[in-house]
C-alpha cells in the first residue's frame, strides 16, 4: 500500500523558468577532476 | 582523446604528463573516458525509453567530466522530454557556456526562443504543478487537482505533473483515472520507478474490487439456490437416475430372494434380516447427514445475519464519524467568518456535504452559506481582476472560476464569465471564449456584462 503522506515528499518543486539565472549563479560546474587536484593542492 | 589539463587549463592528446606543466595527467584520461562510458550507457538507456535511469547515468556522466558536452546536452533533451523545462534550459545554458561553438544545445535554446507562446505554457504548467504541490500538502486535493490537470493540459509532457494527479487519484480511490495518467507515464519514460508503483498499487485495487464483485455475485447465486430449493430436486436428473438404478437392483435382489427362498426357504429370512439391517444403517446415514446439513445451513444464516449486523454498525460508525467531521469544519467555518476571513471559510464551507447535517447544523450551514459564499467571491474576484490586469491569466482564471463556484448565476458570477471568456480570447481559445460570452447572453441581461460579452461575440464573428 501506498504511504499517501511519505509519497508526497518526494515531490519537489520543479525549478521554474524564471529562477533559471539565479540558479545559475549559484550551481556549482565542479567536477571529480576539479575536487581531486584539490585535494592533491591540499596534501602537498 | 583530448584532455584539459586541470593546473594549467592547455588542450592535449591523451599524454602522460601534461606537456604544458609537466604536470601528471594519466588519470584525468581515464576519468574522460569512464565519463564517455556512463555516457554511452545513458545513451542507450534512453533510446530504450528507460529515461529516469538514463537521467542518472548523463548526471555521472557530467559529474566525471564537467567538459562532456555531449552528455549535457543529451541530458536536457531527457529533462525536456520528461516536463522538466527549467531544469533543461539550465542544462543547455551550462553546455553552451562549456562550449561556445559548434554545439547542438545553442541550438535547442534558440528553438525554444523562439516559440514564445510554448515557453509561456511551460512556465505556467510548473507553476501550477509547484502550487498543486503546496496544496496537497495542505491536504486540499480539490484545487491541486485542478491546477495539475491544467499544467498537463498546457504542457502533455508533464511526467511529474501526471505522476502526482495519478498519486492523489489513488488517495482519492479513483483508479481508473490514476491508471489513465500511469499509462501516458509510461508510455514517455517505460520505467518510471513512480508510475510502476501506481500501477501495481491501481492493479492491487482493481483485482480487489473485481474479488469483491465475483463474492457479491457467488452470494447472491447461492441465496438464488436456497429460494429455489425444490426446482433443484426436480431438475437434478443424475438423482432420479440414482434413485431408479437403486430399486432396479433391489427389484434384481428380491427376486433372486424370491428365487432362492422356494430353494432355500431357510436362507431367505437371514437375507431379508441382512436386507433389514442394511437398509436401517442406510437410514440413519440419511438422517445424520440432513441433520449435518440442517446444522450447516443454520450456521451460515446466523453468520450471514452477523455479518449483516457488523456491516450495518460499521456504516452507521462511519455515517457518525463523516457528521462529527462536517460538524466540526461548521464550527471552525463560523470562527473564520468571525475573525472575516472569507475565502478559507468559503474553501472549508464548500467541502461540508450538508446531507450529512442535523437540521439544527443545516440551519446554521445555510446561514453561513447566504453570508460567507457572496463575501469571499467579492475578495476572490477582485483578487481576479487584479491578476487578470497582472497578465497573470491562469492564477485569474482559476479565482474566476472559484467565483461561479460560490455564487453562481449573480452579477460577480457573470463579471467573472465574461474575463473568462476574455482570458480564453488572450490564450487565442475563440471557440471557447465565444461559449462564456454566449452564456453571459443567454443567462444574465441589463447588465454590464451582457452588454460588453455581446459587443466580443459581434468582434469575433466579425
Amino acid at each position: 500500500m501506498i504511504d499517501f503522506e511519505k509519497e508526497l515528499e518526494k515531490y519537489k518543486p520543479v525549478l521554474e523558468i524564471n529562477n533559471i539565472e539565479s540558479e545559475l549563479t549559484n550551481y556549482d560546474l565542479r567536477d571529480i577532476v576539479d575536487l581531486i587536484k584539490n585535494i592533491v593542492n591540499e596534501n602537498k | 582523446m583530448e584532455v584539459i589539463c586541470p593546473y594549467c587549463g592547455k588542450i592535449q592528446e591523451a599524454p602522460v604528463d601534461c606537456l604544458g606543466c609537466g604536470q601528471n595527467i594519466k588519470w584525468v584520461d581515464q576519468l574522460y573516458r569512464q565519463s564517455q562510458t556512463v555516457y554511452t550507457k545513458g545513451y542507450v538507456l534512453a533510446g530504450e525509453r528507460n529515461l529516469t535511469e538514463a537521467l542518472q547515468f548523463l548526471k555521472e556522466a557530467t559529474q566525471l567530466n564537467k567538459y562532456n558536452v555531449m552528455a549535457h546536452n543529451l541530458l536536457g533533451i531527457i529533462y525536456f522530454e520528461l516536463g522538466d523545462v527549467g531544469n533543461a534550459l539550465k542544462t543547455w545554458i551550462l553546455s553552451t557556456s562549456i562550449q561556445k561553438e559548434d554545439n547542438l544545445a545553442s541550438d535547442y535554446l534558440e528553438k525554444i526562443h523562439k516559440e514564445n507562446k510554448a515557453l509561456e505554457k511551460y512556465k505556467q504548467a510548473i507553476k501550477l504543478y509547484n502550487e498543486a504541490a503546496e496544496y496537497l500538502k495542505n491536504k486540499n486535493d480539490d484545487m491541486a487537482v485542478i491546477r495539475l490537470k491544467k499544467a498537463i493540459h498546457l504542457h502533455q509532457q508533464f511526467v511529474d505533473a501526471r505522476n502526482l494527479l495519478a498519486l492523489t487519484y489513488i488517495e482519492q480511490a479513483k483508479y481508473t483515472k490514476a491508471m489513465e495518467q500511469v499509462k501516458r507515464v509510461l508510455a514517455i519514460d517505460a520505467y518510471n520507478p513512480n508510475a510502476l508503483r501506481y500501477l501495481k498499487e491501481v492493479q492491487y485495487h482493481q483485482v480487489e474490487c473485481k474479488n469483491k464483485e465475483n463474492e457479491l455475485l457467488d452470494t447472491k447465486k447461492q441465496i438464488s439456490l436456497k429460494s429455489y430449493g425444490g426446482a433443484h430436486k426436480v431438475i437434478n436428473r443424475g438423482h432420479v437416475l440414482g434413485t431408479a438404478i437403486i430399486y432396479f437392483i433391489f427389484g434384481v435382489v428380491c427376486m433372486l430372494c424370491v428365487q432362492v427362498a422356494l430353494v432355500l426357504p431357510s436362507k431367505t429370512e437371514a437375507l431379508q434380516s441382512a436386507l433389514d439391517t442394511v437398509t436401517r444403517k442406510a437410514e440413519d446415514d440419511l438422517g445424520k447427514l440432513r441433520g449435518s446439513l440442517a446444522e450447516a445451513n443454520t450456521q451460515i444464516t446466523l453468520l450471514t445475519d452477523e455479518n449483516k449486523k457488523i456491516t450495518a454498525q460499521k456504516e452507521e460508525l462511519q455515517s457518525m464519524n463523516s457528521k462529527l467531521a462536517q460538524q466540526s469544519r461548521i464550527n471552525t467555518v463560523i470562527e473564520l467568518k468571525n475573525t472575516k476571513k472569507w475565502v478559507e471559510g468559503a474553501e472549508l464551507l464548500y467541502r461540508i456535504a450538508p446531507e450529512q447535517l442535523d437540521a439544527a447544523y443545516k440551519e446554521q450551514y445555510d446561514e453561513l452559506v447566504k453570508v460567507v459564499y457572496p463575501k469571499a467571491a467579492d475578495v476572490i474576484y477582485a483578487e481576479g481582476l487584479s491578476q487578470y490586469n497582472r497578465r497573470e491569466y491562469v492564477e485569474a482564471f482559476a479565482q474566476f472560476e472559484k467565483v461561479q463556484m460560490y455564487v453562481p448565476k449573480t452579477t460577480v458570477a457573470a463579471n467573472s464569465l465574461y474575463y473568462m471568456g476574455m482570458i480564453e480570447e488572450q490564450n487565442s481559445q475563440m471557440d471557447k471564449a465565444m461559449q462564456y460570452y454566449e452564456t453571459v447572453c443567454a443567462e444574465y441581461s441589463g447588465i454590464s456584462a451582457y452588454y460588453k460579452a455581446k459587443e466580443r461575440l459581434k468582434k469575433i464573428a466579425g
